[in-house]
């Protein structure tokens, strides 16, 4: 597993990078481009900078959000991508969806990432597996490498 | 305040794949202290089924100890911090969220505290400090 900004937790400038990283990504995920104020990038009132969330950022117009939290290497048993719905309050009375994104990112499910935060901002949603086997490994308890997402 | 949100609002809950169990702080005027949050895990705790409570130990385990290590001032609305089950899908974990004004502020010096001990002599016997 080729994992990227291993080293996030202990190096600020690392931790950074990983930041920049997933702004990027989140820009390049957005349908079209959005002006700088109908988008709000934030870094989740965290001080604590562990990477619980590393990330968030809201796209007003198309009330969706994003929440990232990025994981350090853990058990060998770990999984290294899931994910889920939340929802967010802009203001008082005012909720929208929010994808989490909870991953160890690696060069090998870098490509399901992006392709997540695709389709949430292009669909509203993270599409289900076709493939009953995929669907199978997401539901249950085993690994699945890389997995088609399957949420309900 | 009749009409107002309540100044501090926030709530633990259990999550992911059929479960949705949460415990709200009721609107207190003060924010809630660290022992009032952690009695509200334990609250939770016993609202889930033993299944659910073994899929979420370790989730409870670091949702206390991240309550333990706020700073003094607690911690300033809006902060959502989940603790998940690396192991399962579907974001089978443990929220805490504060929604508006402040929570897990430490609780104020029991009135039974005995006061700090005197400093101890800057010299023993020996001279030595």
């Amino acid at each position: 597993m080729n994992r990227l900004f291993e080293g996030f937790l202990d190096d600020s400038g690392t931790y950074r990078a990983a930041q920049v990283y997933w702004e990027r990504l989140f820009l390049s995920s957005l349908p079209h481009i959005f002006i700088e104020k109908e988008l709000k990038i934030q870094y989740a009132n965290n001080e604590d900078n562990d990477g619980n969330p590393i990330f968030s950022a809201t796209c007003l117009p198309l009330e969706l959000a994003v929440r990232v939290i990025q994981q350090p290497v853990g058990d060998a048993d770990d999984l290294d991508l899931d994910c889920w719905i939340d929802s967010v309050s802009l203001k008082p009375g005012v909720e929208i969806k929010e994808l989490v994104i909870s991953c160890c990112l690696s060069e090998e499910n870098q490509p399901d990432v992006k392709r997540i935060l695709r389709n949430w901002f292009t669909k509203g949603k993270v599409v289900a597996a076709k493939n009953p086997d995929e669907v199978r490994r997401w539901e249950g308890r085993t690994l699945s490498y890389s997995p088609e997402l399957c949420l309900h | 305040m009749a009409g107002q949100s309540p100044p501090n609002r926030g709530r633990v809950q259990a999550q992911g794949p059929k479960t949705e169990e949460s415990v709200a702080w009721p609107p207190p005027t003060d924010p809630p202290t660290k022992a009032e949050v952690l009695e509200m895990l334990n609250l939770l705790w016993a609202k889930l089924s033993s299944r659910q409570q073994d899929d979420r130990r370790q989730c409870f385990v670091d949702a206390r100890k991240w309550v333990q290590e706020r700073p003094a001032k607690g911690v300033d609305a809006l902060y959502k911090k989940p603790f998940t089950n690396r192991k399962m899908r579907g974001g089978v974990r443990v929220d805490i969220e504060v929604l508006f004004g402040k929570a897990c502020v430490d609780d104020p010096p029991s009135p039974d505290e005995p006061d700090e001990p005197d400093e101890p002599d800057d010299t023993s016997e020996d001279g030595q400090t």
